[in-house]
């Protein structure tokens, strides 16, 4: 670990740092590995995903598909979805019809991106995003591919992809926490669990920590009402007495690192909420952003908050957004979601370029999985359902290190499978990497490549294994880098 | 040809080559020490660090056909040349530069020099090979006789060799707080506490652990860590993650560690509690462990996908639990490290793997099967009672059916109970008239159901996605006796199971209720609550033609049995298999729909007509008319009547029954209801056969199974081979106790040390493979392990001996040189430390303040939390509902556990989510940790209750000092010393004072919380008391062990 973290100190820590060399004795022999993961120049200090949980529908929003609105309503050939399995909820429908996109495609920046007008704002950023149609997942069902996502593993128990980056890192400011976790208010549609921002086998203190709308923005951050700063103060400089006599006698020097935690829990008490009040934002902020963004938990206000800890330096800022999960009357449906996510997702882009901020911030829109080229259920002239689709779907990254204005990868005239470069159907293999298709666990290893971190490097030793976030795959897709 | 030597060898101190550590008098000692270089010490985790990826067990992954992880073979390719290291092709490697370098550049992998010196060393005085020490028996090593606890002799050997110096013994207070902390998860009283510290007599430390030992509160400590391996959790844990009612279990653990279950019968009954020859509720209830994995109830999911994610979960945590091994690895390859194949995780999967499951769960009511259902003698009587009376009717009903056919024998034509009989003719819209007699219940069709030409005028042209409902006109259930009769055209668009009509409930994730289905032509009917495993079923021995008017009738007597089915095609019964038999509690009662089910594959393609709905079981004669299209007025002799059908159908016939029939429908109503009230489990219930067992490549459930990949029941070929013919999880249960077993006593021993001393003599509690930790102190493992097997694996026995041995008597204060040589305490020269559980925290809390409900088991309750956490990112989930009174206060292993929303007060401090098995709990400090103690509901009202308490002591008014010492006293077991007592003093009088002057802040502070206050102590005192109280509960005094 580079850079101190206080939120960090722990006995290993404190061994290795205040009785190094003596200390270093025991260290060696009892096989902990060395704190630090090796680093490279790193072009990203901070991340801020904007997950679109739900899985987006990638025919409707990045990947145009003429064909489909042709061939709306009719029978989607077999010879498409080959051996792929289906989900059980339309697996077993009597017929596949295919379902055009209910919205017009335009052109978009200098990069002339194709993009739904559905995202007319996300389009006016067009030259400052890289856009990946060829991303393509393994699960298929949500709570596997969200876990997938964002463990890389479908099992439950391993890190989140917040936690190897603070293990691997730390984290850069000493009132906050390193990894904040934001979700939307009140949005329902496919559950988020503890698991998707949980610390695995990592310690505890590699956990995201959730920031929620309201008067308690971390669980637990107030006083008890009636109990003043004051109090709390003097509460804390009597613990600090007890704590330095037990420190005397057991010269065990957790008790000082407790203490310690302490002091930094007091200033997260200012620190937070002020970090969190958009109060003293300016009104062009909420021009920018929309007005959504003055009711907190909004999607919109997030991408402020989001902005915000990036400026404090949090390392790693994940963004939740529920909502995407169109199985039926997908149109209505993604243009209400759409409403809530186009402006602010935008916004946070251009704040963050004016601010300097895009330079080193890595920002990511996307969800789990795409959708189906063919309706789930009923489908008319101008209403459909998609299921879920893990085959291939969109994902866009913006900021540090990234192309700008660039697309990358192509899939079939179905939105169905993915195309190698030469324009042939081929069936990914995450054992094999296809330059022009970008598996969830390539993504991963970019995204740390960005963060100065090689994936097979940050690893850490459980049961017997090391356990890497990218499992034992995982390319940097250099194509997508500027 | 050189020969391998077992032994070990002594050698100069070669080690300090690459040491370059400041050098001071402790390192120089060390340094002096003559080193042994062990193979398993020293060399091992250099190999399995460096090479055994490519050389090692994982036969796929092998490179240049190299194994160094068994070193027998590679002495005569040269690779080892013992006594010359530079003529050792292992050396040459390690030491080249470019295309020769091992390991090669591409894999990051470095061997430092001093590794490099190491493998040169131990080449050099012969190369020793010692087999992995965790695979070779147990030894029964023959403590030296000294006196004292035989613990003691080896920790006391080991410090010796390593020049630490032993701590002086703990002061009989700390050792009481500790010795209850370890074995209570409780604070000591103050009186036991005074009564300790007065007894000077030499057994008081041997009757304290006996008393604590005896204690309920043992039993619900020692559960925790199990509860964490076991993966226990009050909900499903994934997705929209429904609360599953397996908290039995939970007390079953706890009963089995306060009875002193012998500990191999612990392990046997979690494997196999079912199938022992003397297998009881109770036993069976200890296999609810290989069940408590996640499940899904996620619209879409494949359900054999997710079986056999059970299934690997199960394969996962019984090693982990029960071997120390992490077989997770080889589900999909090679363990990477340790010699177990792939084939030997399916090899063991196909002893859990043969359950009647189903992937899947539908329902937060409906256990999913096998399952054990665990009455209370008040419902098995009240169950028998409803039982005898269905039979008593039954018998009733038979006995008047006899006396039909030999009594009246007047005849009125036609067939009683027709409640329906859509023609399918004369469709207006969306709807199809009811011609039954007395019956107007119309069907309906959706205008997407098209009619066509049918059997006798219209029919419906079925498209497998829209379904025709009959609406009420007949009912499904376990308890109800129907009929359905109707004209089929199958177009078998494919051999696809379909759905032709049902009365059901649920999603493509489970139904309940009855359905008949086609699958290429044969006809199943099913009644079932959760299928497969709590079902009736029967299957059709022929099929039906393909593209061809067909007629069929199934009936179904409401006796819940397979044999009350029966299915005809064209008016002749059909030869059944029966497919299940056996059902329990309610299936829900449904109206029929055909042709379509949700998410399901409907009867596409299908064409149906005249379908008829009786609320009885024709007889076959009247389905034979049926399916003749014979008019209903028939028959008009009993000459028309086969003999068999005669007296059943006068039965039908006469009215005056007909109360008794509702009667017996009511009766067997009864039975369900009564069953339905009846607390169920998840179980393992061992399926007739065996389920054929694949390795499947990558792990994936959809992989190629092909003969080649058939496994049988084996134990990997490194471990005592398991010796019985055809052994089943019981013979599996066996073997994993069995003597020849090295693992199971050496992992459990380590286990219970683990939870006195904090870390395992193999700090790798999980793991006692190649990469894992070495033990400690061999010996002692060994011996612990040995006599804990020949003393009837007796835990408390076991607990007591390390408890009053010395080496955990010991101050943990630590000195200068002791943190120099041994910073972790491994040698345990000094007592052990550490902070409380999460567990522990909360209790200790609770129970200081007086707060603590000491009821014991039942189904969870639920703590305070900060609002609806479970809903607030997740609106599939049940709510959280608080508890009310005293179960706000009950210990923490009874609140509920939401797996995917686990309490975050006590995730933040290191509890395990219990997704998946956990063997250790890592133990950090984060502010998280202060904002819980300081500022949860929780722990502010136990500090305010804890104040009021201190405040309501009698004989001490007036006399703050002597309140604030008692305070402090039972909160960390200790007198506060004077600094400590100045400084609590101190903040008394601000607080005092400040609250003096903050009425209305006072009233807040001193009535947080449910519990009711103490209204006679003014509220500013009991405010700033609790100030106090709260600077003492989070001190480390409190929080933790010393």
């Amino acid at each position: 670990m580079t850079e101190f973290d206080p939120l960090q100190m722990t006995r290993r820590h404190f061994l290795g740092s205040a009785s190094l060399g003596l200390g270093a004795l025991g260290l060696a022999e009892s096989g902990v590995q060395a704190a630090g993961i090796p680093r490279k120049a790193a072009k990203a200090k901070r991340v801020i995903y904007l997950f679109q949980s739900g899985g987006p529908a990638h025919i409707d929003l990045y990947d145009e598909k003429p064909l489909l609105r042709k061939e709306h309503g009719n029978q989607l050939p077999s010879s498409v979805i080959g051996r792929q399995r289906l989900t059980a909820m339309s697996g077993n429908q009597a017929s596949l019809p295919m379902a055009g996109s209910a919205f017009d495609f335009a052109d978009y920046g200098k990069s002339k991106m194709r993009m739904s007008s559905l995202l007319p704002n996300i389009g006016g950023v067009a030259d400052d995003i890289c856009l990946v149609r060829s991303m393509w997942t393994e699960a298929i069902n949500h709570d596997p591919a969200m876990t997938f996502f964002q463990t890389g593993s479908q099992i439950a128990g391993r890190p989140s992809m917040g936690a190897w980056v603070g293990y691997g890192l730390g984290s850069m400011n000493k009132d906050l926490p390193g990894f904040v976790v934001l979700v939307t208010k009140g949005q329902g549609d496919q559950p988020l669990y503890a698991r998707l921002w949980g610390s695995g086998f990592l310690d505890s203190r590699y956990q995201g920590v959730p920031f929620r709308a309201g008067k308690d923005p971390v669980l637990y951050l107030k006083n008890p009402e009636g109990v003043s700063a004051t109090s709390r103060r003097n509460v804390l400089d009597t613990l600090g007495v007890l704590q330095r006599q037990q420190s005397k006698v057991s010269s065990d020097p957790e008790v000082d690192a407790r203490l310690a935690q302490y002091e930094l829990a007091f200033r997260m008490q200012t620190s937070v909420p002020e970090v969190t009040d958009l109060s003293s934002e300016p009104a062009e902020t909420f021009e920018l952003y929309g007005e959504d963004a003055r009711t907190p938990g909004t999607f919109a206000a997030n991408c402020v908050l989001a902005r915000r800890l990036a400026e404090k330096g949090v390392r790693f800022i994940q963004l939740y957004h529920q909502g995407w999960d169109h199985h039926g009357d997908l149109p209505g449906n993604a243009r209400y979601q759409a409403k809530l996510t186009d402006k602010a997702s935008a916004a946070l882009i251009i704040d963050l370029k004016r601010r300097g901020l895009l330079d080193d911030t890595l920002v990511i829109w996307g969800g789990e999985f795409g959708r189906t080229a063919y309706s789930q259920g009923a489908i008319s002239k101008d209403n459909y359902g998609r299921d879920h689709h893990p085959r291939c779907f969109s994902l866009w990254m913006a900021g540090a290190g990234m192309k700008r204005g660039f697309s990358y990868g192509r899939t079939d005239d179905y939105g169905y499978n993915l195309l190698d470069k030469n324009g042939n159907t081929i069936t990914p293999s995450k054992d094999k990497f296809v330059p022009g298709v970008v598996h969830v666990h390539d993504l991963q290893a970019t995204i740390l490549d960005q963060l100065g971190i090689d994936h097979h490097q940050l690893t850490y030793r459980n049961q017997g294994r090391d356990y890497r976030l990218t499992d034992v795959h995982g390319h940097v897709v250099t194509d997508l880098l500027s | 040809m050189p020969h391998l030597k077992l032994a070990t060898v002594v050698l100069p101190c070669l080690l300090a080559a690459g040491l370059t550590l400041a050098s001071t008098a402790a390192d120089v000692k060390v340094q002096k020490t003559p080193t042994v270089i062990g193979f398993n010490k020293d060399i091992r985790p250099i190999l399995a660090d460096n090479c055994i990826t490519c050389h090692g067990p994982d036969s796929a992954a092998r490179q240049a056909n190299l194994r160094l992880d068994r070193l027998d073979g590679l002495v005569a390719k040269r690779i080892l040349v013992p006594g010359h290291p530079g003529a050792s092709k292992l050396m040459q490697r390690i030491n080249a530069h470019g295309v020769l370098q091992m390991p090669p550049a591409s894999s990051q992998r470095v061997i430092s020099r001093e590794q490099k010196a190491k493998l040169a060393d131990w080449i050099r005085v012969g190369a020793n090979y010692e087999p992995h020490w965790a695979y070779q028996p147990i030894q029964n090593p023959k403590p030296p006789k000294v006196a004292g606890n035989p613990i003691d002799v080896y920790i006391n050997s080991e410090i010796a060799k390593r020049k630490l110096v032993k701590s002086v013994s703990a002061s009989r207070g700390e050792w009481l707080r500790r010795v209850t902390l370890d074995l209570t998860g409780l604070p000591p009283s103050d009186a036991e506490v005074n009564a300790f510290v007065a007894d000077t007599s030499p057994k008081a430390k041997a009757s304290v652990v006996d008393r604590l030992l005896a204690s309920p509160a043992f039993g619900e400590h020692t559960a925790v860590a199990w509860l964490d391996i076991a993966r226990y959790g009050d909900s499903y844990g994934y997705q929209s993650d429904q609360l599953s009612p397996t908290w039995p279990f939970r007390d079953w653990v706890v009963r089995a560690f306060n009875a002193n279950m012998p500990y191999d019968q612990f392990i046997i009954n979690q494997i196999a509690g079912d199938l022992r020859p003397d297998a009881t509720v109770e036993t069976k209830l200890g296999t609810t462990f290989q069940r408590l994995h996640r499940m899904t109830n996620e619209g879409g999911s494949v359900a054999e996908e997710w079986r056999m994610e059970g299934v690997a979960d199960r394969v996962r945590t019984t090693t982990t639990a029960f071997l120390g091994l992490t077989f997770e690895c080889a589900r999909c390859h090679d363990h990477k490290f340790d010699p177990i194949k792939q084939r030997d995780f399916y090899a063991l999967a196909s002893f859990v793997n043969n359950v009647d499951e189903y992937g899947l769960y539908n329902q937060s009511d409906i256990v999913p099967t096998p399952s054990l259902l665990i009455p209370t003698l008040e419902q098995e009587r009240a169950i028998d009672r409803a039982q005898k009376r269905v039979s008593a009717l039954e018998g009733l009903l038979s006995e008047r059916q006899i006396a039909q056919q030999a009594g009246n024998r007047t005849l009125t034509p036609g067939r009683p109970g027709l409640t329906a009989r859509y023609r399918l003719d004369n469709r207006n819209g969306t709807s199809l008239p009811n011609s039954a007699p007395g019956f107007t219940e119309a069907a309906t069709a959706p205008l997407g159901l098209a009619t066509t030409k049918g059997f006798k005028g219209d029919a419906l042209q079925l498209n497998g996605d829209n379904a025709l409902s009959l609406g009420g006109s007949g009912r499904i259930a376990r308890h109800v006796p129907h009929t359905v009769g109707m004209w089929l055209f199958d177009e078998r668009v494919d051999d696809e199971q379909m759905v032709v009509f049902h009365g059901s409930a649920g999603t493509d994730v489970g139904f309940h209720g009855g359905d008949v289905t086609i699958k290429a032509g044969r006809v199943t009917a099913r009644m079932y609550r959760h299928w497969p495993g709590n079902a009736i079923a029967v299957e059709t021995k022929q099929r039906i033609r393909a593209k061809e008017w067909t007629h069929l009738t199934v009936t179904y007597d409401g006796s819940s049995k397979a044999a009350g089915y029966r299915i005809y095609i064209n008016g002749v019964p059909q030869e059944t298999n029966i497919v299940r038999d056996h059902i329990w509690k309610g299936t829900g009662t449904h109206p029929i729909n055909v042709g379509e089910r949700f998410r399901e594959r409907g009867f596409r393609g299908g064409k149906v007509d005249e379908i008829e709905i009786y609320s009885r079981a024709l007889t076959a004669s009247e389905v034979s008319w049926m399916s003749r299209g014979i008019a209903a007025e028939t028959p008009r002799t009993l000459d028309e009547i086969a003999p068999k059908d005669v007296a059943a159908y006068l039965a039908a016939q006469d009215v005056s029954l007909d109360a008794m029939r509702k009667e017996l429908q009511d009766a067997r109503f009864a039975v369900a209801a009564a069953e339905d009230s009846v607390r169920e489990v998840l179980a393992m219930e061992e399926m007739p056969g065996v389920r054929p067992t694949y390795v499947l490549a990558r792990g994936a459930y959809d992989a190629p199974k092909t003969a080649d990949q058939l496994v049988g029941r084996t134990v990997p070929a490194f471990l005592p081979p398991l010796r019985a013919s055809k052994p089943n999880r019981f013979d599996l249960a066996k073997w994993m106790v069995s003597k020849e077993n090295p693992l199971a006593a050496r992992v459990a021993v380590n286990r219970f040390w683990m939870q006195l001393f904090g870390r395992g003599i193999v700090e790798t509690a999980e793991d006692f493979g190649v990469q894992g930790s070495r033990p400690t102190h061999p010996e002692l493992l060994d011996w612990l392990a040995s006599d804990f097997r020949d003393h009837n694996w007796d835990v408390k026995r076991l607990l007591k001996m390390i408890a009053l041995s010395d080496a955990y008597g010991r101050t943990s204060n630590v000195s200068k040189l002791q943190r120099q040589l041994d910073p972790d305490n491994k040698f345990f020269a000094r007592g052990p430390s550490g902070r409380l559980s999460a567990e522990q925290i909360r209790d200790v809390a609770l129970s200081v303040a007086g707060l603590l409900d000491r009821k014991m088991g039942g189904p969870p309750v639920s703590p305070y939390q900060p609002g609806d956490l479970w809903r607030e990112t997740n609106s599939m989930s049940p709510a959280y509902r608080e508890s009310v009174g005293t179960d706000l206060y009950r210990r923490s292993i009874y609140s509920v556990w939401k797996r995917t929303s686990p309490m975050v007060n006590m995730i933040a401090f290191d509890a395990a989510t219990r997704e998946v098995c956990t063997a250790r709990r890592p133990s950090t400090s984060t502010p998280l940790q202060a904002f819980v103690l300081m500022n949860d509901v929780q722990f502010a009202e136990a500090a305010r209750v804890f104040a009021e308490n201190v405040l309501s002591v009698s004989g001490l008014e007036g006399d703050n000092r002597n309140r604030l010492n008692q305070m402090f006293k039972t909160a960390t077991g200790r007198q506060a010393d004077a600094i400590e007592l100045k400084a609590l003093n101190n903040l008394l009088d601000d607080q005092l004072k400040y609250f003096a002057g903050k009425p209305d802040d006072a009233k807040l502070v001193a009535s947080v919380g449910k519990h009711p206050i103490k209204a006679n102590i003014g509220r500013d005192i009991v405010a700033a008391w609790t100030m106090v109280a709260q600077a003492v509960l989070n001190s480390d005094a409190c929080v933790w062990k010393r």
